[in-house]
């Protein structure tokens, strides 16, 4: 449920970066949008997993494997968005020096 | 129904915020809060009936700025304005952490406005505080668990019994009061100076606010009084939640800013190691996150707020999970805010400890993000949602059944 909300919040952010009056900042919605969406596709294919158990074992081609062994696949490529293009760390830098202002890290 | 893209946020309700945001920051800013409530640990929390300071002046000036009025409808004197305007209001209370029977006042118009019930909107459009007496000292959140027994007397009723967990109940003018008796559970509207209505003030760790038990001790109320009849309750407080919980989500963002900001501003004041402390990682990401949460908890109270006024029907959704997200910002941007204080966070000058208190409240009123969570599971099951997901697990194992025990 928890990761329901994310991704339910995930979207109406997404609505409200169009809606001048309800953001602080320009930018402090858009910058968010790669951090949010690549950790929401991380803990979804990771729950997946959960959920499947022993079942989580079976990769892509497995005749058994649920969804066709796509959650293992997703699972492991998460990590892609979540270093592609700036880091999420290098992302959270940015957000703290250009919303919110705090001291650059060089 | 489709939604407005833009929440239907349009000039109107950005000028409540706007003038919302200025009165408040000239008339109720962190001084002004701090030396109404919080001048000494001894008196705020060792007198004998623990005070509840507020400004009533504010109290008539957001009246006669038609605070009170907003979400009373037109033709019971009302602005009857948007919900987006009701929970941009909220918002900036929130913000402000202001002392005042607003949000209490609002919540319970959201009541009176389910039971239509104009004699008494009417009251509050014209500046009358009310709060909601409808929980039993289990403290439960459940309609059904009401600790008060309604009997009727003539045209009248006569009301005993307990209600606890009333929000500012030394600020209203009335409450509405949930009462049982042999029908069913009734709303029972009930003036402060009745005759058998006594307050009786509990101590609490928020100085922001008062709640209270209210005692009934054969109350009689006349005919008038009957908010929604034994058994009409439960449809009305239905109807109400999603604006109620929007409201508290609302309250609980507008604060979670005030702590991001501040929490912020002081990273970029603070030098240790020769730097501002804001520069380091371990101070700036969490930062990051306290605005990541507060975004998407923002994002979500306006969704919610925006279907109560054009898609109904999935505004019980998105008001779970607003105050969810909202109860669980607050919480992580409390605990934020104490410690990147570090040890001027632990201290009662430093204001965070204001916020942190009000927060708390806020958290677990109306249910906790727990609470929301199986309330929402609950809803998404009685839409088929799980048995249509379990459908495509092969070889008939269930998530239920095979790996979620």
């Amino acid at each position: 449920m928890q990761l329901a909300i994310r991704a339910e919040g995930l979207r109406q952010t997404q609505r409200r970066t169009r809606v001048e009056a309800l953001t602080e900042h320009p930018m402090r919605l858009p910058l968010q949008m790669k951090v949010q969406l690549s950790e929401l596709l991380q803990d979804l294919a990771a729950a997946a997993l959960e959920i499947e158990g022993a079942h989580a074992s079976l990769y892509l081609g497995d005749a058994h494997a649920p969804d066709g062994g796509q959650w293992p696949l997703a699972y492991l490529n998460s990590y892609g968005f979540t270093i592609a293009a700036g880091s999420n760390e290098i992302q959270r830098n940015i957000l703290g020096e250009r919303v919110l202002g705090l001291a650059k890290s060089k | 129904m489709a939604q407005p893209k833009d929440f239907g946020f349009g000039s109107e309700e950005q000028m409540v915020r706007d003038s919302a945001r200025k009165l408040l920051k000239d008339a109720a800013g962190i001084e002004t809060l701090r030396a109404l409530v919080a001048r000494d640990h001894k008196s705020a929390y060792e007198s004998a009936v623990q005070p509840a300071p507020w400004d009533e002046r504010l109290w008539r000036q957001m009246v006669e700025l038609g605070w009170t009025a907003l979400a009373v409808p037109d033709d019971c004197g009302g602005a009857g304005m948007k919900m987006v305007a009701v929970a941009a209001l909220a918002e900036e209370l929130g913000r402000a952490a202001v002392p005042s029977p607003l949000t209490s006042t609002l919540i319970a118009t959201m009541v009176l406005r389910a039971a239509a019930a104009p004699a008494l909107l009417e009251r509050i459009a014209g500046g009358a505080a009310a709060t909601l007496a409808t929980t039993s000292p289990t403290g439960s959140w459940e309609l059904g668990d009401v600790a008060v027994h309604a009997e009727r007397s003539g045209a009248g009723v006569t009301l005993r019994g307990t209600a606890a967990f009333v929000q500012d109940a030394r600020k209203a003018a009335f409450f509405v009061v949930a009462a049982a008796s042999e029908g069913g559970v009734g709303l029972y509207a009930v003036a402060a100076d009745t005759p058998g209505v006594t307050i009786q003030p509990d101590r609490i760790a928020d100085l922001t606010r008062d709640q209270a038990r209210l005692e009934l001790d054969d109350a009689r109320l006349d005919g008038a009084a009957i908010v929604a009849a034994p058994g009409a309750t439960a449809a009305v407080i239905a109807a109400a939640t999603p604006a109620i919980l929007t409201i508290v989500a609302a309250d609980l963002c507008g604060a979670a800013e005030w702590q991001l900001q501040t929490t912020a501003e002081y990273a970029r004041v603070r030098t240790q190691f020769e730097r501002p402390i804001g520069f380091f990682q371990a101070v700036k990401h969490p930062i990051v996150n306290m605005m990541i949460a507060i975004d998407r908890a923002r994002s979500l109270t306006y969704a919610a707020a925006c279907a109560i006024d054009t898609d109904p029907a999935d505004a019980p959704r998105l008001a779970r999970m607003a105050k969810a997200a909202a109860s669980d910002a607050a919480a992580f941007c409390s605990d934020r805010s104490i410690q990147l204080h570090g040890g001027i966070g632990f201290t009662w000058e430093c204001d965070v400890h204001l916020y942190v208190k009000r927060q708390k409240h806020n958290q677990f009123l109306y249910g906790d993000a727990a609470y929301q969570r199986a309330r929402l599971a609950e809803l998404i099951d009685a839409a088929g949602g799980p048995a249509a997901a379990s459908e495509r697990f092969e070889g008939g194992a269930t998530p239920s059944e095979s790996t979620l025990a």
